[in-house]
């Protein structure tokens, strides 16, 4: 009897240390600003794996902590805002899976609005006024549009992940 | 005479090429490309390589990647970076203490996608540099 309960309380306390000792992920994306680009089109999107603790600083110098579930947007004018994050920020294919079948950056799915498409090819699809999720794994990364503080994330999910 | 005005010439190309090979010399391998797909490749020196699987890469070295690219990087202290697509990153910084607190990794990213799992070393030690603010991780 006394055995069992030392071997829950030696499980317990193994699962409890198992997330201190993991190697935490950080997936992040990079979309240059470009004349072609508005501000709010073009930034860094960061997101990082549940339990973590990863900041962003701004180049202004503010300090964003980066909560689990939630990818931080900072616009090319330095505009940063906070989303929920679904699926992978990324969907890139590992180098040394099989045969890539997934884009890497997705294309805009701005929220709100009428829409407008990123330069950095494939990923989802975007329509008028709307969010859309990606389709066939491709739609990932999106504008970078906020309304009222809050940056809208379109196609995120039908993605694969590296780890 | 004129063999005269050769000699501090060649002297000083001499040095110059001495030192471009001491600078590439000094830039420490920190780890291997553990796969890379399609056309990835890595600028050093002025001199830009392909990169395969297991190629080397080393501090200050630029890592570039093309439409369909992705590599998968590992480096001393067993961290992990993929990169994706139409992603350029460039290694700065690499000092690797797996005991102590004074290690530092910094790497600098201009475009693209990543993916980043810390290695064996304090995670405050980590920093990603972007355009538009620095990543850092608190534990």
């Amino acid at each position: 009897m006394y055995s069992h309960n030392w071997t829950k309380a030696f499980v317990l306390a193994v699962l409890l240390a198992l997330p201190s000792t993991a190697s935490m992920a950080v997936e992040w994306v990079i979309i240059p600003c470009t004349p072609q680009l508005r501000p709010d089109e073009c930034g860094l999107k960061v997101s990082a794996s549940p339990g973590e603790d990863v900041t962003v600083t701004t180049n202004s110098g503010e300090v964003v902590n980066v909560a689990p579930g939630t990818t931080v947007s900072v616009s090319g004018s330095g505009i940063v805002s906070t989303s929920n994050q679904q699926g992978n920020l990324t969907t890139f294919a590992s180098a040394d899976s099989g045969p890539q079948t997934t884009g890497s950056i997705g294309g805009a799915g701005v929220g709100g609005g009428a829409g407008s498409t990123g330069q950095i090819p494939s990923g989802g699809n975007n329509s008028g006024g709307e969010n859309r999720t990606g389709t066939t794994g491709g739609g990932t990364i999106t504008g970078f549009t906020t309304t009222s503080g809050t940056t809208s994330s379109g196609g995120s999910s039908g993605s694969t992940s590296a780890h | 005479m004129h063999s005269h005005r050769w000699t501090p010439a060649c002297a000083l190309a001499i040095l110059f090429a001495l030192q471009a090979t001491a600078s590439l010399a000094a830039d420490p391998k920190i780890g291997n490309a553990t796969a890379t797909k399609n056309k990835v490749e890595g600028v050093i020196g002025g001199s830009t390589q392909p990169l395969a699987k297991g190629s080397e890469v080393y501090t200050n070295e630029t890592i570039r990647t093309g439409d369909a690219g992705v590599a998968d990087l590992k480096f001393l202290d067993d961290t992990n970076l993929s990169v994706g697509p139409v992603s350029e990153i460039r290694l700065d910084k690499f000092v690797y203490d797996p005991t102590g607190t004074t290690g530092s990794v910094v790497i600098e990213a201009t475009r693209g996608a990543f993916r980043f799992v810390t290695g064996g070393q304090d995670k405050k030690v980590y920093q990603i540099k972007t355009p538009y603010g620095t990543l850092g991780v608190r534990g």
